[in-house]
């Protein structure tokens, strides 16, 4: 009975003392970094907030995978004996979930205040690049393909600008590239068109000249500047009147043959006034287009094939009325308001000097440059 | 005795609690509802925000499986709050992508009035050849809106309203531009044709 009862002790002391100690093991074994896994994780969703995922992928991506390691290797020692588990594996990728999401972070803060500065500066120079159009080309006669290009160029501009305003930068970047690509094709081609017109310059500005000198004896001489759309009468080598005039649909350029709707440059003389029933245009002043200088050309031109050999040189190119409609209209005649047409009207007479040409100003004058 | 000891130490480390997998399929079902909803799209921080909270839930499952005594009443509580979030964040994203959607719509009736006004200012321009150019520029320049107004409903066919919005926005104001450019054409001609 004794022994029994020594046995009994000995038995509950044996399984008190095993107890005591899983206890203390039990105790004693080693946490899991829950405090740093919630830190990691709010990192990971301020680095979303700050749109990481956008403009920081490959850090966010790599700050996300980390965690989600983290997470594995936490089920992997959750799997495990309660006392062989170890935690380090887990607190490397915390570790490493904490300084990818700050990295991501702060990459993407950068990133899209650099984008958004960037795409700032990109607007205002494409802004700049349309304004330009407007100030210099929108009013040229140019051909559709460059008109189009433009207006598409504005549209995707526009729709650049709504991007970047809602902080859509990525979008906002691919239809700024859109935009810039198309408003430079457009102000390229205007510009070289313009440029390539104004090779013949210096012929104008002799023609300007001869213009004014010619008037010097108190002969009256009428000067058209194209571009200006403005009709000057020189007297003594003073300008004594302006008037605005309309040209004809594709003025910008010299008339090349009947039907292109191009008022010719040259220098002319009135062939012809014409008032009451001589002419639909209310009065009318005809010159003597084609001129010798025209019909050379012309032969020139059919020779070497660049006009047909059907083409037609055309005629009756005058200064007339029924103008002042704020478009050009002509099939290359230069209209004036019927006002102004009585007042040049009585100016001049028959013979009268008249000087065409594409611009009294150089040309870095007229682009601003 | 020892026999014992080792059954009564192997039940105290078996799990007393169950994962709730049901109600973390469910709630896990719940955030794509929200994201195919587009909450991604238009309530991003509440969606990022939901994620986080599903990330929290995971973390507090993985905290009880490693306990000896498993007790996911808390997970639970967790989950119903989560699910409920990703209710409320559906709901939300359904209403801010209903207003986008709206606002694209009320800008398609604006660009197609906006369309009819300018082609009927078109019809009004000058017939002959006063003006024609200038008015075939300006029918070139409509065109492109058109085409964009196309675009704009197939992005809203697509469900791409944000999209759509930016375009809609832009076809706007360059009908607004055409709509300004014609009505000073025909004033100035109409004024300039009674002088």
């Amino acid at each position: 009975m004794r022994r029994l009862k020594r046995k009994l002790v000995w038995s509950l002391g044996t399984v008190a003392i095993v107890v005591l100690l899983v206890v203390l093991a039990v105790y004693q074994r080693p946490q899991p970094p829950v405090s740093g896994l919630k830190t990691a994780r709010e990192a990971l969703l301020a680095a979303q907030n700050t749109n990481a995922v956008r403009y920081a992928s490959e850090a966010y991506v790599e700050a996300k995978t980390a965690y989600d390691s983290a997470m594995h290797y936490w089920a992997v020692e959750n799997d495990r004996f309660i006392l062989a588990r170890n935690y380090s594996t887990v607190e490397y990728w915390v570790a490493q979930t904490l300084r990818k999401a700050v990295e991501a972070g702060e990459l993407s803060g950068r990133r899209a205040a650099s984008a958004d500065n960037r795409l700032k500066q990109a607007l205002q120079e494409a802004e700049n690049q349309s304004r330009l159009y407007d100030r210099y080309y929108k009013h040229l006669p140019l051909p559709a393909a460059v008109t189009r290009n433009h207006n598409r160029g504005v549209m995707k501009l526009a729709e650049a600008k709504f991007s970047w305003q809602n902080r859509r930068f990525n979008e906002a970047e691919a239809h700024l590239a859109e935009a810039e690509g198309l408003l430079h094709h457009s102000n390229e081609k205007a510009e070289a068109l313009v440029r390539a017109w104004f090779g013949a310059h210096s012929s104008w500005q002799k023609q300007t000249q001869q213009a004014i000198r010619q008037s010097n004896g108190g002969q009256k001489v009428i000067l058209v500047d194209k571009l200006a759309h403005r009709c000057v009468v020189y007297q003594t080598g003073k300008i004594i009147r302006t008037f605005d005039v309309e040209l004809g649909i594709n003025w910008l350029g010299d008339k090349q043959r009947k039907g292109d709707k191009a008022t010719p440059e040259g220098v002319y003389r009135i062939s012809r006034k014409k008032a009451g029933g001589q002419t639909k245009f209310y009065k009318a002043l005809l010159l003597n287009y084609p001129n010798d200088r025209d019909r050379a050309r012309f032969a020139a031109a059919k020779r070497n094939g660049s006009l047909s050999a059907k083409a037609d040189i055309g005629s009756l190119i005058e200064i007339h009325g029924m103008g002042g409609k704020g478009v050009d209209w002509t099939d290359g005649c230069i209209a004036l308001h019927n006002q102004d047409m009585d007042a040049l009207f009585r100016l001049v007479s028959v013979g009268t000097p008249v000087f065409i040409v594409g611009s009294v100003r150089p040309l870095n004058e007229v682009l601003g440059e | 005795m020892i026999a014992l000891t080792a059954v009564s130490i192997a039940v105290l480390f078996s799990s007393c609690g169950k994962v709730p997998q049901a109600e973390i399929d469910a709630v896990n079902a719940a955030i794509e509802a929200a994201n195919t909803a587009g909450a991604s799209v238009y309530v991003a921080e509440d969606f990022a925000a939901l994620q986080d909270s599903m990330l929290a839930v995971n973390e507090s499952i993985e905290a009880q499986n490693g306990k000896l005594f498993k007790n996911f009443d808390g997970v639970k509580a967790q989950l119903a709050v989560v699910s409920q979030l990703a209710a409320d964040t559906k709901v939300k994203a359904e209403t801010r992508k209903e207003e986008v959607k709206q606002e694209v719509i009320a800008l398609q009736t604006d660009v197609t009035k906006l369309l009819a006004s300018n082609n009927a200012l078109i019809a009004q321009a000058p017939k002959g050849k006063e003006g024609a150019a200038a008015l075939e520029a300006i029918k070139g320049d409509n065109g492109l809106v058109e085409t964009s107004l196309t675009e704009v409903s197939e992005l809203v066919a697509a469900d791409n309203f944000m999209a759509a919005l930016d375009k809609a926005k832009a076809a706007k104001e360059k009908g607004d531009a055409i709509n300004a450019e014609l009505s000073e054409v025909i004033a100035k001609y109409a004024k300039n044709k009674k002088r």
